[in-house]
């Protein structure tokens, strides 16, 4: 279905770009979680399907066999987010089958009754199948075997011998990832910041070259000090994508080291590789030299966020909401683009008719206002201990919420003014306190 | 002394001014790969010496009034430059309105938004922004600059093909300055309309160009134009301006 029918069909559902890397790192965590049931997990992603693989053998005992097993790990991962479907079977090509195609046992009359498309074999070789009018796999066990590798390919047989244990499969085991951390033991204690830089420097070689030694990059650090009354200091610094310049990391260990107060006298500094992933490796093409260097933009965000902090790094997002200061959201850039691998995945559709300021002062001001007529619009304006006349004034624009909202309901009438030098501001009279003399609120300037 | 005759010597000065820049150009020392971003308005292009936004230079725009309209102009003519990378803004006070940004014809997918807590952190940012060589512009609202701070930033900005916009209170007239260009932005009397405005735009500033001319911009907040404003005014305007 085409993304635009999709959102024409519903229009309140989020659209998020599709992120295979992030996908496969979120498995592969799932696959660590899982190694507390079996110690061999593996990841099948056949079909565009991810799928968890758990060798069982030995384990059932400890959690009351396999409906307890199986009970427990629906639960887990309900806890995190997931409706898993688990099927337990001999072979991993029949549990395959029934976790995805539904049948309660994995018996091989039961196999046989279900769809080609449970031997995890590719969809153009499904069409071809389907030519010949073969439905299922009992249509295709009735066949004569030897024909089937010169019609169809040897992977056939191949994913039908592995349903129906005739052929071992090697299941692919998830190492859980060692930690990489390097450590420093003074033998005098120091407190020079130069010499603290240079340990720094040093331990991020050790953790950059093992980290390097397993194709991935660093995407989080966490820099431990301790000091001689055993105070202990850690410092967190993110990257947005995984790196393995030494350079870049250790200007953002600076960077933090300079905003961040480190104890003095240390005896210990333990620099951790706290997230590592793979790095992502894009072949230039002969002419694309000239584009925008995402590489570039990406260092810089993660500069600034080392240093101002994340939240100080943003992409503002538009919210559908009538209160002018609730409108806005911002999301950290550091995290938008680790989870997204782009600058640019979302999209701000929501939008605005009527015309609003640029500038929108954090808290309205009180001001004073003269009206003409009673709940008029405003003539002249008193703000900054300066007098303005106003020669324009357009609305009421009324923004009304009920009283359940979270933030206490507000009722304002909005109007925009010009000057007569031509400037314009924007001012409610908060309805609520109308009658009263402190009832006019500046709330933006259009700068 | 020989007579000149009027046409010749109209012709004369163009031909000295021509020379004038083309010998300020040589002082320069200007990097001639540097390409020019058009603002998208032809006579904001015509007031500004490189016919548009010059890469790697700095351009001061500034506010004579509260609420002129300066912002308004700078967000719509740095939405040109966000096909050549992200824009970032700069934002100390942190009042800045993503709506009102949305409106001016901004792609919020393609801003950074820096929020710092000081005027150093800003500085800093701005600055390393500025330095950044996949970065389309940067915005940065600062009031007051040092001249070493100043000088900072221009610097910043010619070590890269970033265009650094800054926005300026209107005490900036009377402080000397590092930007390449420099112009005033005045509101004017507009329409009667809830959506149009108008300004003047005056270089006040121009390294290697003529300064002191002005264009009468109208600016409309409903579709995010902006075009030169007609040459007649309002009569309902004029005569409510007059009575008050």
């Amino acid at each position: 279905m085409p993304l635009a029918e999709a959102q024409a069909l519903r229009e309140s559902a989020a659209f998020l770009s599709n992120a295979p890397d992030a996908d496969l790192l979120e498995l592969q965590a799932l696959a660590c979680l899982c190694q507390r049931y079996s110690p061999i997990v593996g990841i099948e992603t056949v079909c565009d399907t991810h799928c968890l693989l758990l060798d069982i053998a030995g384990c059932t005992h400890l959690f009351g066999g396999e409906s307890g097993l199986s009970r427990l790990l629906v639960i887990d991962l309900a806890e995190r987010g997931y409706f898993a479907h688990v099927a337990t079977a001999n072979t991993i090509g029949a549990a395959w089958a029934i976790a995805k195609f539904g049948h309660r046992t994995g018996s091989d009359r039961r196999l046989r009754s279900l769809p080609v498309e449970a031997l995890r074999i590719s969809d153009k070789l499904v069409s071809q199948l389907r030519e010949f009018d073969l439905q299922t796999i009992g249509q295709l066990q009735a066949l004569p075997r030897d024909t089937l590798p010169s019609r169809f390919g040897a992977v056939l047989t191949e994913r039908l011998d592995q349903m129906f244990g005739h052929r071992p499969e090697l299941l692919v085991l998830v190492a859980r990832p060692e930690p990489v951390f390097a450590r420093w033991d003074a033998e005098h204690p120091i407190c020079h910041p130069e010499a603290v830089r240079h340990v720094v420097s040093e331990l991020l070689a050790e953790v950059v070259d093992a980290v390097k030694a397993r194709s991935e990059g660093i995407l989080n650090l966490t820099l431990s000090f301790r000091n001689e009354a055993a105070q202990s200091v850690s410092i967190e610094a993110g990257l947005t994508r995984p790196s393995d310049s030494v350079g870049h990391i250790m200007n953002l260990l600076r960077l933090k080291l300079e905003t961040q107060p480190v104890p003095e006298w240390l005896i210990s500094i333990e620099l951790t590789a706290s997230v590592t992933a793979p790095l992502q490796i894009r072949q230039h093409g002969l002419f694309d030299h000239d584009g925008p260097d995402a590489g570039h933009v990406g260092r810089l965000v993660d500069r600034l966020s080392a240093r101002l902090g994340r939240d100080a790094v943003v992409r503002p997002e538009l919210l559908p909401e009538a209160v002018p200061e609730q409108a806005v959201g911002y999301c950290p850039l550091a995290e938008s683009v680790r989870n997204t691998g782009a600058t640019d995945a979302t999209t701000n559709e929501w939008c605005i008719a009527t015309a609003r300021p640029l500038r929108l002062l954090r808290t309205p001001e009180p001001v004073s206002v003269v009206c003409d007529v009673s709940n008029g619009p405003p003539v002249r304006l008193h703000w900054n201990r300066r007098l303005y006349l106003l020669i324009h004034a357009t609305g009421p624009e009324r923004i009304s919420t009920a009283w359940w909202q979270e933030t206490g309901s507000v009722h304002r009438d909005y109007y925009q003014v010009e000057t007569q030098s031509g400037s314009r501001f924007w001012l409610f009279r908060d309805t609520q306190q109308s009658g009263s003399e402190n009832s006019w609120y500046l709330h933006g300037v259009f700068e | 002394m020989r007579a000149v005759h009027p046409e010749s010597r109209s012709q004369l000065i163009q031909e000295l001014r021509t020379d004038l820049r083309h010998f300020h150009r040589g002082l320069q020392l200007r990097c001639p790969g540097k390409p020019v971003v058009s603002t998208g308005i032809q006579a904001m292009d015509e007031l500004l010496p490189d016919r548009g936004l010059l890469r790697g230079s700095l351009s001061e725009w500034i506010d004579s009034e509260n609420g002129s309209g300066a912002t308004s102009l700078v967000m719509r003519l740095a939405c040109q430059t966000q096909g050549d990378g992200p824009l970032v803004v700069v934002d100390l006070e942190q009042t800045l309105y993503a709506p009102a940004v949305h409106a001016a014809g901004v792609c919020l997918d393609k801003v950074i938004l820096v929020r710092p807590s000081s005027r150093k952190d800003a500085l800093w940012a701005a600055e390393q922004s500025l330095r950044c060589p996949g970065i389309g512009a940067v915005v940065f609202r600062v009031d007051h600059l040092k001249t070493a701070e100043f000088r900072r930033l221009q610097l910043a900005a010619e070590a890269s093909t970033v265009i650094g916009i800054l926005i300026r209170p209107p005490e900036a007239q009377t402080q000397s300055g590092w930007s390449d260009v420099r112009l005033l932005v005045t509101p004017a009397l507009s329409p009667p309309n809830l959506f149009r405005r108008r300004m003047d735009v005056r270089c006040v500033y121009a390294k290697g160009g003529l300064t002191d001319r002005t264009v009468k911009l109208e600016l409309c907040d409903e579709t995010g134009a902006v075009c030169l404003a007609a040459g007649v005014s309002h009569p309902a305007t004029s005569c409510r301006a007059a009575e008050t």
